[in-house]
C-alpha cells in the first residue's frame, strides 16, 4: 500500500464517522422546503456523474483510446482489457476524489463544508444548508438508479455513502460487461473478415 | 532472384554456413539458397535447428522453392570399425598387411565415425556414393558454390573430386543457362585452443593444404569459373567445444578469416562482373570486400528485436481480441491468423475449431520457434521494438493449398508460426 492509497484510506476511513454527531455540534437539523428537492437534486447530479464516469471510464475511453496519435505505437494500449483496467482505474480514481469525497467530507468535517459540497451547489442548484436537512420524517418518491428510485433509507441520500459507491459500482459492472461483450464480438468479426 | 547451391564441406563449411544461414534469416542475404553438407561429423546443431524450421516454413509459405533447404550428406555412412578395417574390408590377422604401406599407423587405427580428421588420403577409403549426393541436375540454379577448407580431412579429401562431381551436373544442366560453379577454399587459418586433437598439426596442416592445392592446379574442372583462397597472416583462435555446440556463438571478427570466408561466399554469389579466366590461377580472385559486420549486427538487433517482441507482448494471441488489431499491427499478421482460422474452418478433420484457440496454439508453436532460433543467434542485448515495426514489415499469405496444411494439425500450427517467424526475422523479404 503506497503513501496515495494510505491518505485515501484515511479519507474514507474519516467519512465513516456518523453524521449525526457532527450535525449535533452545528445546528439543529431542520426540514425546510427546499430539503426534499435539495435531496432530489443530489441524488440525480450525484447518478448523472456516476453515469458520466463509469461510461467514460469503462466504455468510451478504452473503445476510442487507440484513435489517439501515438497510442498505436505503445504496446502498454494494445491489449483491450488492459486498456480497460487503466482507464477505469484512472476514471473511478477521480470520480472518488472529484465527486464522491468531497461532499461526504462535508458532512463529516467543518473544514470541508462549504468547499466538500460546491460542485454539487454550482451545478445542481443545491443549497450549502443541505446538509443540516433532517428528512426522516419526510416520505421519498425519489432515490438512486433513475426510474428504480432505490431508497437506501429514510434520512437524507447524502448520508449512505455506502450506496453512492453501489451505484458507481453498478454502472461500472454494467459499462465494463457491454465493453467486453462488444470488443469480443467486434474483435472477432474483424479479425474473421480479414480472412476473406 | 540468384538461386544458388551451397556445398559446406567439412568442419569450415559448416561453421561458414552456421553464420550464413544467420544472415540470410535476418534478411541481410536476399535470396534463398539450397545447401549440402558433406561431413562425418554429423550436422551442427544449429543448421539441423535451420533445416527443420525452413521445412516447417516451406509447409506454409507461399512459394516453398523461395525458402532455404539445408541437406545432409553423410560421408562414411555404413562404415564401422576403424579405417584398418575399412582398407582391408575385415579384421586383419596378425603381423604385416599391405594396408600399412599406405597409410601411417594412426589413420588405420582411427575409428571410421571420425571420418577423414586431417587426413585427406583417407578420402581414398571412405569414399561417399556420389550418386546420393542431392541435387542430381543443378537445373534452375544460377551458382553452385564450394566452401571448405584444404588443410583438413573433409575437405582436403572431398574438395576435388566433389568439384569433379560438380562439374559433371553443371554439364548435365542444360544450355540454355547454366550455373556458375564457384569456391571459397580456406588454407592454414586456425589455431586450436587448449590441445590440439591433431599432435602433428603443425606438420600435416601444411602439408595437406600443399598436396590439395596442387590437385587443384592440376585436376580442378575446367567449369570452376572463379574461387578465392582464405589465409590470414594471423590465425584465429577456434573454441572447438563452442562451435559444436553452436548455441548463442559470436560472430566472428570482421577482419577474421570467416568473415572474409562469409562475405567470399556471397561475393561468389552475386558477382556477374568478373570477366572469365582461362588458366586455374587466373581464376582466384582477391578483390573480395568484406561485408559491413556493424551494419550486419544493426540489422540482426532490430530484427530479433522484432521477433521477440511478438513472443514477449503475445501480439498472436492478442489479435482475435483487439477491434482495433489493424491500427495497432496492421492487416498482414492479423490476415495471416485470420488465415489459418479460415482454412481450420474449412477442414473439420483438423479438429480445430474457434479463432481465439487456434491464436493461442500459433502463439505458443511462435515461441517454440523463436526460442530454438534465439538460441543460434549470438547474445545480445535485444530492445523490444515498438508496434509500428510490426505494422511497416511485410507478412506474406498463407499456402491455403498446402496439402500437409489441410490435414495436419500439427502443420497448420506449427507452419503458420515458422511462418510469422521467418517473415518477422526477414524483415519482409520473403
Amino acid at each position: 500500500v503506497n503513501k496515495k492509497s494510505l491518505f485515501f484510506l484515511l479519507l474514507l476511513g474519516a467519512s465513516f464517522q456518523p453524521s449525526y454527531a457532527f450535525q449535533d455540534q452545528q445546528t439543529k437539523p431542520t426540514v425546510s422546503e427546499s430539503c426534499p428537492s435539495d435531496d432530489e437534486n443530489f441524488a440525480k447530479l450525484f447518478e448523472y456523474f456516476a453515469v458520466v464516469f463509469a461510461i467514460a471510464g469503462s466504455l468510451v475511453m478504452p473503445s476510442a483510446m487507440p484513435l489517439i496519435p501515438g497510442i498505436v505505437n505503445k504496446w502498454k494500449w494494445t491489449d483491450p482489457m488492459a486498456r480497460w483496467w487503466r482507464c477505469t482505474w484512472i476514471s473511478s480514481a477521480v470520480f472518488f476524489l472529484v465527486i464522491f469525497l468531497p461532499p461526504n467530507l462535508a458532512r463529516v468535517t467543518p473544514f470541508f463544508r462549504t468547499l466538500g459540497l460546491s460542485l454539487f451547489h454550482w451545478l445542481g442548484n443545491i443549497r450549502l444548508e443541505y446538509l443540516d436537512c433532517d428528512l426522516r420524517a419526510v416520505p421519498k418518491d425519489y432515490g438512486f438508479f433513475f426510474f428504480a428510485r432505490w431508497n437506501p433509507g429514510p434520512d437524507t441520500l447524502i448520508n449512505y455513502w455506502w450506496a453512492q459507491l453501489t451505484v458507481y459500482v453498478t454502472y461500472l459492472a454494467i459499462f465494463s460487461g457491454i465493453y467486453i461483450g462488444v470488443t469480443r464480438f467486434l474483435a472477432f468479426r474483424r479479425t474473421e473478415r480479414l480472412a476473406a | 532472384m540468384i538461386r544458388s547451391a551451397i556445398l559446406a564441406v567439412g568442419g569450415t563449411g559448416q561453421l561458414v554456413l552456421h553464420f550464413y544461414s544467420q544472415l540470410y534469416q535476418i534478411g541481410a542475404i536476399e535470396d534463398p539458397f539450397h545447401a549440402i553438407v558433406l561431413d562425418s561429423d554429423g550436422l551442427l546443431p544449429s543448421l539441423e535447428t535451420f533445416a527443420s524450421f525452413w521445412r516447417g516454413v516451406a509447409t506454409a509459405h507461399p512459394s516453398p522453392p523461395d525458402v532455404p533447404k539445408i541437406d545432409y550428406f553423410q560421408i562414411g555412412k555404413g562404415l564401422t570399425g576403424k579405417v584398418l578395417q575399412a582398407v582391408a574390408g575385415a579384421e586383419l590377422p596378425s603381423g604385416p598387411h599391405p594396408a600399412e604401406a599406405f597409410f601411417d599407423t594412426d589413420s588405420l587405427a582411427q575409428g571410421v565415425r571420425e571420418g577423414l580428421y586431417a587426413r585427406p588420403a583417407l578420402s581414398a577409403v571412405i569414399q561417399p556414393d556420389w550418386e546420393r549426393l542431392p541435387l542430381q541436375s543443378l537445373s534452375g540454379f544460377q551458382r553452385a558454390l564450394v566452401v571448405g577448407s584444404l588443410i583438413g580431412g573433409t575437405g582436403g579429401g572431398l574438395i576435388a573430386p566433389l568439384l569433379s562431381q560438380l562439374a559433371d551436373r553443371v554439364k548435365r544442366a542444360g544450355t540454355t543457362e547454366q550455373p556458375r560453379l564457384r569456391a571459397v577454399f580456406f588454407g592454414e587459418y586456425f589455431q586450436i585452443r587448449g590441445n590440439a586433437p591433431v599432435r602433428d598439426a603443425a606438420l600435416r596442416y601444411p602439408s595437406n593444404k600443399l598436396m590439395v592445392a596442387r590437385c587443384l592446379a592440376d585436376l580442378a574442372p575446367d567449369e570452376l569459373d572463379h574461387f578465392t583462397f582464405i589465409e590470414p597472416s594471423v590465425p584465429m583462435e577456434r573454441d572447438r567445444e563452442k562451435e559444436t555446440a553452436t548455441v548463442h556463438l559470436e560472430w566472428p571478427d570482421s577482419n577474421g578469416p570467416i568473415w572474409t570466408g562469409i562475405s567470399a561466399l556471397e561475393e561468389m554469389r552475386t558477382n556477374t562482373a568478373w570477366p572469365n579466366a582461362d588458366n586455374f590461377v587466373e581464376k582466384e580472385r582477391d578483390d573480395i570486400g568484406v561485408r559491413s559486420r556493424g551494419a550486419d549486427i544493426t540489422r540482426l538487433k532490430n530484427r530479433m528485436g522484432v521477433a521477440e517482441s511478438i513472443a514477449k507482448y503475445s501480439v498472436l494471441e492478442k489479435l482475435p481480441k483487439e477491434p482495433w488489431n489493424t491500427q495497432f499491427f496492421g492487416r498482414g499478421l492479423p490476415s495471416l491468423v485470420a488465415a489459418a482460422h479460415s482454412l481450420a474452418k474449412r477442414n473439420p478433420t483438423l479438429g480445430l475449431s474457434g479463432l481465439t484457440p487456434i491464436a493461442r496454439l500459433i502463439q505458443a508453436q511462435y515461441a517454440q520457434h523463436w526460442l530454438n532460433i534465439w538460441k543460434i543467434f549470438p547474445a545480445l542485448e535485444v530492445q523490444s521494438t515498438n508496434p509500428a515495426s510490426i505494422r511497416e514489415s511485410a507478412w506474406g499469405t498463407l499456402r491455403s493449398e498446402s496439402a500437409s496444411l489441410t490435414k495436419s494439425q500439427d502443420d497448420l500450427l506449427s507452419g503458420t508460426g515458422a511462418l510469422i517467424l521467418h517473415a518477422a526475422l526477414r524483415g519482409g523479404r520473403l
